[in-house]
């Protein structure tokens, strides 16, 4: 029998989410900033018009006064689903409203390809957006990889936030506390901020002749589209437009490191502190983070797909020289594998990589980063797990039948995998490829190539973001919005969006 | 966390120097695999 929810639990939801959409009214200052100071009085307009909306929802939203504004795991669920919806719903006013693109679900599309952190776009003439357009594009690309309802939770301190935390894809709390851990997440991205505007803006400042403000505003788009693994670009050419292997380097940094998850991080950081203090201690020798399971499994990755694309560019001939097949096979191979979607190359040549070496990108953009970090995709870890849950039962059929197998990993810290950690693992996984396929067969019905519908689909699936020309402002409405429910799907994991659908379901149904 | 800064400083930077490195060496690993990829076609 499903529970019927009462009247509290939509309090208690709209609440949360009048928080959320206040939080988005918050980060629209960066770019309505931008536009005051260049002068871009028509796309103000648009974002000013944008945050009265936030305001007033969120005004509206908060009307709703719950006997508790601690949430419940269902209810979570249900705000994050819930956010992830209306947030991009509000945040395409000012891109519908600039001129530079062909419909509001365009818009729509694009902002959803923003806060996802996909980097899929539909702008037309993205070369002449106004500037503070694009840097809204490239703080919803922040905002959603930062995780826009851990955000909300971070400024307006709540609690009940656990399943808020889950459902936006971060399993691991490295404190104990979950606003802690969204303190570290934070601290993380404005050391990132800090070293990667400044790296950056010194690059196109210094070194490619730009004025200081062009520098400003190309240094903050690309840290926020690499660090978050969002992948818009303000100009048509991505990366390949600044055409400096320096720049690509400062990038490749901010894209590993948006990639890696925030417990690898906070090893990183105090690696050196705890290593030192359980020798003071006389512990056991801190394993390291070669142990980790996760590291493990994305270094064996991406050694294979390097191996692979570049020996399939090499066998036809793509490019000559040992200089020019490294750095645009490995920029885009990196870019594909911690599902940030940027390119050096531009989508028909992407498209001209045939075989191994569209085998070695469309893999690895499937593949994804790591779990509880900004990427997407079917994640390393649970890459790492099925393969750990595949040897057991090999290992399992060889052994007598009395034997008992039990299988640790290591992750953070010593972890057991459970016959049900594996059937949760692999059911996500497989879910992951169901996705791959549905906008694949959608694509191929509208007769595009097998191996472009494939590529563009995977690359909304997994929110990596690179394309080989199936999407275009001319492309199907239909398959427009496939698209939009593969990345929202792909980016909250699967079980926010479950919970929505059961929620809706016990809404009508239940008693 | 450390609450004093500028040991938070440097614990940042001593990860994003880590992630530097890792960029080094995955450009190490793709020229050599560049460079037999081509001798071998």
């Amino acid at each position: 029998m499903l529970l019927k929810p009462a009247g509290d639990d939509f309090r208690a939801i709209g609440h949360a989410l009048g928080r959320v959409v206040a939080a988005m009214a918050l980060f629209a200052l960066l770019p309505a900033a931008w536009a005051i100071g260049r002068g871009e009085w028509a796309a103000l307009s648009g974002i000013l018009l944008m945050v009265g909306v936030a305001l007033l929802t969120s005004a509206v939203l908060d009307h709703a006064r719950p006997q508790s504004t601690d949430l419940t795991w269902s209810q979570g669920m249900v705000v994050v689903a819930t956010a992830w919806l209306i947030v991009p719903a509000i945040g395409s006013i000012p891109l519908a409203l600039s001129g530079h693109f062909g419909s509001w679900l365009d818009a729509f599309f694009e902002a959803t390809s923003g806060i996802t952190t996909t980097g899929l776009t539909l702008v037309q003439d993205i070369d002449h957006l106004p500037e503070s357009i694009n840097i809204w594009r490239h703080t919803m690309q922040f905002l959603g990889g930062q995780g826009i309802v851990l955000a909300a939770l971070t400024f307006f301190a709540a609690s009940g936030i656990l399943s808020l935390f889950h459902g936006e894809g971060r399993d691991e709390r490295i404190f104990p506390s979950v606003t802690t851990t969204a303190r570290f997440i934070w601290r993380v991205a404005a050391a990132h901020a800090l070293f990667g505007i400044l790296a950056l803006g010194l690059v196109t400042w210094l070194g490619l002749g730009f004025g200081p403000g062009r520098a400003l505003f190309h240094a903050m788009n690309v840290f926020m589209a690499a660090f978050d693994t969002g992948g818009f670009a303000s100009q048509s050419t991505s990366i390949g437009f600044y055409h400096s292997a320096v720049f690509e380097a400062v990038t490749a940094v901010l894209m590993i490191a948006g990639s890696i998850s925030f417990g690898i991080h906070h090893a990183l950081w105090t690696g050196r502190e705890r290593r030192a203090r359980r020798q003071r201690l006389g512990v056991d020798e801190d394993p390291g983070i070669l142990r980790n399971l996760e590291v493990r499994t994305i270094i064996t990755t991406f050694g294979i797909l390097t191996v692979t694309t570049l020996a399939g560019l090499a066998a036809a001939g793509t490019y000559g020289s040992i200089g020019g097949l490294t750095r645009r096979g490995l920029f885009q191979i990196l870019s594909a594998h911690t599902n940030v979607g940027f390119s050096t190359v531009s989508s028909s040549e992407l498209a001209q990589w045939q075989g191994m070496a569209f085998a070695g990108i469309a893999t690895a953009m499937a593949l994804g980063g790591m779990a509880s970090s900004t990427a997407g995709g079917v994640k390393a870890l649970r890459i790492g797990l099925t393969l750990r849950a595949l040897a057991d039962s090999i290992r399992e059929a060889l052994l007598p039948d009395r034997a008992v197998i039990s299988t640790n990993y290591h992750q953070t810290n010593q972890q057991r995998l459970t016959p049900e950690l594996a059937q949760s693992v692999m059911a996500i996984s497989l879910l992951y490829v169901a996705l791959y396929l549905v906008g694949t067969a959608v694509g191929y019905a509208y007769g595009f190539p097998l191996e472009a519908a494939l590529f563009d689909s995977i690359a909304a699936g997994s929110n990596a973001g690179l394309s080989v020309g199936v999407v275009s402002p001319s492309m199907p409405l239909a398959l427009k919005l496939v698209m939009i429910m593969q990345m929202y799907v792909g980016r909250l994991e699967f079980v926010a969006v479950f919970a929505l659908i059961g929620f809706v379901i016990a809404w009508r149904v239940g008693k | 966390m450390n609450r004093d800064p500028i040991r938070g400083i440097l614990m940042a930077l001593e990860g994003i120097a880590v992630e530097a490195l890792v960029v080094a060496s995955v450009l190490a690993f793709g020229l050599v695999v560049a460079a037999i990829a081509i001798a071998l076609t």
